[in-house]
């Protein structure tokens, strides 16, 4: 009997990071589903097997088809300019996080948007897509080096915009200690 | 105290927070398109055939075989009606003499020149063993200098 492979929790599990990926390319999240696709259907025909040591020419293919329909934009987004059906979901959040994340979310979601693109590529490739810096560089065509160094600057960025907001992002589960007093003992101590 | 977050724990927390799932209009398109794809797979693509990898190799070396063996028992046929033409119109054994410069006998301006003629020679000998229908066709050439034992000056 022929061996069926299961793509669908091969595709549950990969989707979303996929998704993250290509919105970080295209405009929006239906255009970024529709490289997810595309990409998706082509790794699977060539790797039926779903092997994990194959993800990262995923990742590559979602890239590649990605920068080929940013490049035929233009014509479509004149086109959906007029059309208000077409815009619905470019808003739609990113992450999806658990409810006590969600402020957490939209800020990182904000800062992530004003990141160099290139930048936000590497750091969502390693941080969510789990690839590594060789990985990584194999696909952009980049040096290891470079992508280090993207990633660095990427987060060094992401620290001077979110650092100041510890208490907003980590909440309450990861502070030192919580405060129930008026006032600070060490506070008062070095006053 | 430091109230700003560090890298270790922003990279923590970025890794922390999961990417929005797919929609579930994408799983079904996806799902669609894989179907449509196996569909035609199943239908246009036959399965492959499990058999030996020797079998393949074992066939061409027989048709090889069955080739060689259809050439080896049709050139000695010809060979038999060459050898039959030869037989007829040719002694069993030839012996042919010839002058290397256009039929005469060379001279040279020595004593010794002149005394030496070269012989082309050539022999066809044909054996047929009617045991087996079979012949066999030697052909022997020479070259060779002789000595002429008288003068021709």
């Amino acid at each position: 009997m022929e061996a069926t492979f299961d793509w669908k929790s091969t595709f549950d599990h990969l989707a979303p990071q996929l998704v993250l990926y290509a919105r970080q390319l295209v405009d929006s999240k239906a255009d970024a589903e529709d490289v997810v696709q595309q990409a998706f259907v082509r790794w699977w025909r060539r790797f039926p097997e779903g092997d994990s040591s194959h993800i990262p020419l995923l990742y590559a293919a979602v890239r590649t088809i990605a920068l080929d329909q940013r490049r035929s934009d233009h014509r479509r987004v004149n086109r959906e300019a007029k059309s208000e059906i077409a815009v619905a979901g470019e808003n739609a959040p990113a992450f999806d996080p658990k409810p006590e994340q969600k402020e957490t979310a939209a800020i990182v979601d904000k800062a992530l948007q004003t990141l160099p693109e290139d930048q936000r590529e590497v750091i969502t490739l390693k941080l969510w897509g789990d690839l590594t810096f060789n990985e990584i560089a194999a696909m952009t065509g980049s040096s290891i080096n470079t992508i280090a160094g993207r990633y660095r600057y990427a987060l060094q960025a992401l620290h001077k915009k979110l650092g100041h907001l510890r208490a907003d992002l980590l909440g309450e589960s990861h502070s030192p200690a919580i405060n129930i007093l008026p006032f600070s003992p060490t506070t008062e101590a070095m006053s | 105290m430091n109230n700003e977050i560090n890298e270790q724990e922003l990279e923590n927390l970025l890794r922390g927070l999961a990417p929005a799932a797919a929609s579930p209009a994408l799983v079904q398109r996806v799902d669609d398109e894989l179907k449509l794809d196996m569909s035609w797979l199943s239908t246009s693509r036959p399965k492959p055939r499990q058999q030996p990898r020797w079998l393949m190799s074992a066939g061409w070396a027989a048709m090889g075989a069955a080739a060689a063996f259809a050439v080896m028992s049709y050139l000695p046929t010809q060979n038999a009606q060459g050898g039959a033409a030869a037989l007829a119109t040719a002694p069993a054994t030839i012996r042919e003499w010839d002058d290397e410069h256009g039929n005469s006998l060379h001279r040279g301006r020595s004593l010794n020149d002149d005394k030496l003629a070269l012989v082309v020679s050539r022999e066809l000998g044909t054996w047929v063993d009617p045991r087996y229908s079979s012949q066999m066709t030697v052909d022997i050439s020479s070259r060779q200098q002789l000595l002429q034992p008288v003068s021709f000056r």
